[in-house]
């Protein structure tokens, strides 16, 4: 069939097929052109990918390690940690129990291999999380110096607004790439419908703009996609709020950090 | 801070070229491809969910669902198109205990499940272009236009919901959502 057999408002219709929005009626008539009409078919892609295009316009932030580190553990990744921890369990007990084969019966040194073994898996147990905390630091490290060695950067400084909780950080912005990485002391992972909220000041008289949210994780480091270029510009005071997830983006939750004004 | 999904270079292989590999098995395929998509699946996710934990669990999800099911058939368009719709559907899905977003989301999915093929343009651009590229389109709408779509995509509405949470007439937003998206078309349209 081509385009011209097609009525004047086809693209209409395939535009609200695309939007999930076509009357019943019309259903089985445009089905016949997409299974008929390669020009039909193009244009129902095209707006699909439009469609699949509009997450890209909001505030990206990334997710915490630990989905990471739960994907790779699950994918049987060794370098993920967790992984590979049963394995060497297992290891070292089937040494731990060919050596009691081995002495067979003398229950003493058994006890005493079977501590042995218990001690050497407690201590591998140690070094593994030790080994999966300096690797997450390292990816912290690197994030910070990739931001640290862009002619863009613009780095400021906050402090809590209660003395009590001795909470400090840097936020150092990308201004070129609108990206955004808090380095942050004492500032507490939230539970699940709380999430941190930076509001950027542009001068005393205005209002805070939203600069987008993240949540703190054991690093110390969060990393997002500023949501507007306003918001890598140099502000007169940087805030920090906690807000429930669901909230506006008004500047209405608790004041937790800010730079100075 | 994204690797540039693009198929010129040695040192970013294309999403198709991460795909095969991850069907051989190759963890650090999976690895580069978490890396150039998790903050645009988690972003949705949380976008959609409004709940940290959930949406890590759809994140986690998603990209195991890659690894162990083979989900994407890239005949059928981009991966990136492939993961919105993915994340989409099962944050509607988990949405729907909330309320009854059923026949909504049967019509996006019968919508979405067409053969196409080929990979758009896009997918040569960095994410960070993307973004920009799509803050752009979307400034060629109306606010009224811009709110209906973005309501419908991202609460899962129908557009009669849609309507009645707007207090608005149902073909007005049949009407705004159309001239959206075709406004959002028109100004991608080198791109598709």
């Amino acid at each position: 069939m081509a385009p011209s057999e097609l009525p004047e408002n086809w693209q209409d219709l395939i535009a609200d097929y695309a939007l999930g929005s076509l009357p019943p009626e019309d259903m089985e008539q445009v089905q016949q052109w997409l299974s008929d009409d390669p020009a039909v078919q193009k244009e129902l892609q095209a707006y699909q990918e439009v469609l699949a295009l509009l997450p890209y316009a909001l505030p990206l932030s990334k997710p915490s390690r630990r989905v990471k580190q739960r994907l790779l553990t699950a994918v049987g990744d060794p370098s993920a940690g967790s992984a590979w921890r049963p394995r060497r369990m297992w290891l070292w007990a089937a040494i731990a129990l060919g050596l009691g084969l081995v002495l067979g019966g003398d229950n003493l040194r058994l006890r005493q291999q079977v501590a042995d073994r218990d001690r050497l898996q407690q201590e591998l147990a140690a070094v593994s999380a030790e080994r999966d905390r300096l690797l997450l630091e390292r990816q912290d490290t690197d994030i910070i110096l990739t931001a640290l060695g862009q002619p863009s950067t613009t780095i400021y400084t906050l402090q809590g607004v209660d003395p009590a909780t001795q909470t400090y950080g840097s936020l150092v912005t990308l201004t070129d790439r609108s990206e955004m990485v808090l380095i942050s002391h004492s500032l507490p992972p939230l539970a699940g419908d709380r999430i941190y909220r930076l509001w950027s000041v542009p001068d005393e008289s205005a209002d805070p703009v939203y600069c987008g949210e993240f949540n703190s994780d054991e690093t110390g480091t969060s990393h997002w996609t500023a949501p507007s270029n306003s918001c890598v510009n140099p502000p007169h005071q940087l805030l920090i709020t906690i807000d429930r997830v669901t909230d506006p983006p008004l500047p209405t939750g608790r004041l937790v950090m800010a730079s100075k004004a | 801070m994204d690797a540039p999904p693009s198929t010129e270079s040695v040192h970013c292989p294309s999403d198709l070229d991460l795909i095969q590999a991850i069907r051989s098995g190759q963890v650090d395929a999976l690895d580069t491809l978490y890396e150039r998509y998790a903050k645009l699946v988690y972003s949705l996710a949380f976008k959609m969910l409004r709940d940290v934990g959930e949406s890590e669990d759809l994140t986690q999800d998603t990209f195991l669902a890659l690894w162990q099911r083979d989900i994407y058939d890239p005949s059928r368009g981009s991966l990136s198109r492939f993961l919105m719709i993915y994340v989409r559907s099962r944050a509607i899905d988990r949405l729907r205990t909330k309320g009854t977003r059923t026949q909504v989301l049967q019509r996006w999915r019968m919508a979405m499940k067409s053969e196409t093929s080929g990979i758009s343009p896009l997918d040569h651009v960095s994410m960070g272009e993307r973004s920009r590229i799509t803050r752009d389109a979307l400034e060629q709408l109306s606010d009224a236009e811009r709110q209906v779509l973005e309501i419908a995509y991202y609460q899962g509405y129908s557009q009669s919901e849609v309507a009645q949470k707007l207090g608005i007439p149902l073909g007005t937003v049949k009407t705004r959502s159309r001239q959206g998206l075709k406004k959002l078309r028109k100004a991608l349209q080198q791109y598709f």
